[in-house]
């Protein structure tokens, strides 16, 4: 398999702080990759480190195939970027920006109105970009990230303050991008939905450290489903959960435990309750959520 | 690299800067035309140009390099657009020199329009009061050659307040940067009309922001060193400062 971003022991600190601690992150060509962590986990620090804005402490940088330390032309070249909001130039229309960076990476202006279609900001191109609202603002930024075609896409916290329909939009068209254009996309968020909606693969950062790194299924797999008993008699529900083998937790009148059985274990189960006298008006096996995943990772005193 | 200057030049154009930078000149000429509605005889050029000089090179130059570079390093830190310049696939140093060398441009067409404008004042001046107009040659060519000098000698006054205003975020550290050095060299150069009384700051002649100045001095010898530290000792500090912020983290 091919990678756009390989990195190895990449490692940041400041003080006695380590912001970012010995990463191995691998984002698979024409991927798009959800970079997951709670605030302060370390993701922009990393993200800054994949640009060259911050010099590592440790660890090698390679994008798209080159050496940032040593080729910064090459591993840049290719690659479109926003890095925690929409730096745009307030006194430039959403034309002038785009045609700037155009100037910028070469590329001729043609590109530029196509761009603008693709982004939907025709009607406004002609607007500074001081007067666009933020998801505006957003899509200007997108759309000059992927002037030129970029192999890859780095964005951080992308629909960070739009509205609903501004998500919506932008959740669109990255998710389309790598069908359309061939571009890996790297996404950095801390709200799972959002990687759940977009990415196929992504890795998780707590405290600096790498938890998890691979397909979201993996991830939610990782977690176990749960099997969920509503009942008359939950105390005596939970002593059949213990004695068939499960750690059963009881929250009101509901049984629950991690549970990986299949079809004939859980049909067991609910016949050892039904046997033992307790009426049970509920029972199901929970897919898990990536959102308790994530908590149960991120949690303090947990993997991170 | 070119592309680089193509860009500055791009956002400078629909930037304020360039009214900004017409301020000294419509200054000096507004001022310069309001003192001669007083004069009673015809007065020489040399009186126009000696005080042209004077003002710009000890207190209007360096006040002018305060502001615009600390207007250049706003263009990128009031919109946070450095996380996007410096993840261009451009060398990072480039980024900063081709910002110096704007800078130093700017201040050279400024100082360019001080002439034009002490001199257009004087030649107006002539027009609504042809009596008392200047009289001898017009020194295009003696100030220009003079502004040239003090442009060069400004060269690492410039570079520390490209500095300053390129590294820090704000606007307070520039301009006290810019108002204390100026402040220091007016002190300095007040104190070197009192030699006389034993207070000697000769020392003090090389401070960055007295280097203009010095190019205005008669002193054998002051004008060759005055360039050398300031011009190229300028120069240097330009890229010292460019390789500097191209190292540092931008977070």
């Amino acid at each position: 398999m091919n990678f756009s971003i390989e990195t190895s022991g990449l490692s940041k600190r400041y003080g006695s702080v380590r912001a970012v601690d010995g990463i191995d992150l691998q984002v698979p060509e024409g991927s798009v990759f959800g970079f997951l962590g709670p605030n302060g986990s370390g993701k922009t620090t990393t993200l800054r480190m994949l640009l060259g804005l911050i010099r590592p402490n440790r660890g090698r940088v390679r994008v798209n195939g080159a050496d940032l330390g040593s080729n910064r032309y090459a591993a840049l070249g290719k690659v479109g970027a926003i890095v925690e909001q929409p730096a745009l130039y307030p006194t430039l229309t959403g034309r002038q920006t785009l045609r700037m960076h155009a100037t910028l990476i070469g590329r001729g202006r043609g590109e530029v109105e196509e761009i603008l279609a693709l982004v939907g900001l025709t009607h406004a191109a002609n607007r500074k970009s001081k007067g666009y609202s933020l998801g505006m603002r957003q899509r200007l930024a997108i759309g000059r990230a992927l002037l030129g075609k970029p192999q890859l896409l780095i964005l951080d916290e992308p629909t960070n303050g739009l509205d609903p329909s501004g998500i919506a939009e932008v959740r669109e068209l990255i998710k389309s991008l790598p069908e359309r254009t061939g571009t890996t996309v790297l996404l950095s968020s801390h709200l799972l939905s959002e990687v759940e909606q977009m990415a196929d693969t992504c890795a998780l950062i707590n405290k600096g450290k790498l938890l998890f790194q691979g397909p979201l299924e993996e991830l939610k797999a990782s977690a176990g489903a749960f099997l969920i008993a509503e009942v008359d008699d939950p105390a005596r529900a939970a002593e059949v959960f213990t004695n068939s083998g499960l750690e059963p937790n009881i929250r009101g009148s509901f049984v629950e435990a991690r549970c990986d059985w299949d079809k004939k274990g859980r049909a067991a189960l609910l016949a050892a309750l039904v046997c033992a006298g307790i009426e049970v008006s509920y029972f199901e096996l929970k897919q898990p959520q990536l959102e308790n995943v994530f908590l149960e990772l991120t949690k303090p005193g947990g993997e991170g | 690299m070119f592309r680089l200057f193509l860009a500055e030049l791009f956002k400078l154009r629909r930037s304020k800067l360039w009214l900004t930078s017409l301020a000294v000149p419509v200054f000096l000429f507004s001022i310069f035309l309001i003192g001669l509605g007083n004069v009673d005889e015809r007065p020489a050029w040399t009186m126009l140009e000696t005080g042209a000089s004077y003002a710009w090179a000890y207190f209007l130059l360096p006040m002018t390099a305060t502001v615009i570079t600390a207007m250049m390093g706003q263009i990128e830190y009031r919109p946070n657009t450095w996380s996007y310049m410096l993840t261009l696939p451009q060398r990072k140093w480039q980024v900063f020199l081709v910002k110096a060398i704007v800078a130093l441009v700017v201040m050279a067409l400024i100082s360019a329009l001080v002439v034009g404008a002490s001199i257009g004042a004087g030649k107006v001046h002539g027009l609504l009061r042809p009596d008392y107009a200047f009289f001898g040659m017009v020194p295009w060519k003696h100030m220009g050659k003079e502004m040239f000098e003090i442009w060069l000698a400004s060269f690492l006054l410039i570079a520390i307040q490209f500095g300053v205003a390129m590294r820090f975020g704000g606007l307070i550290l520039p301009l006290l940067t810019g108002i204390g050095g100026v402040f220091l060299a007016i002190l300095v150069g007040t104190l070197n009309q009192l030699k006389f009384l034993g207070i000697a700051t000769d020392n003090y002649n090389f401070m960055p922001w007295l280097l203009p100045a010095n190019m205005l001095s008669s002193e054998a010898g002051l004008g060759t060193q005055t360039l050398l530290i300031g011009g190229l000792g300028g120069g240097a500090l330009f890229i010292v400062i460019a390789v500097w912020l191209s190292r540092k983290d931008w977070n």
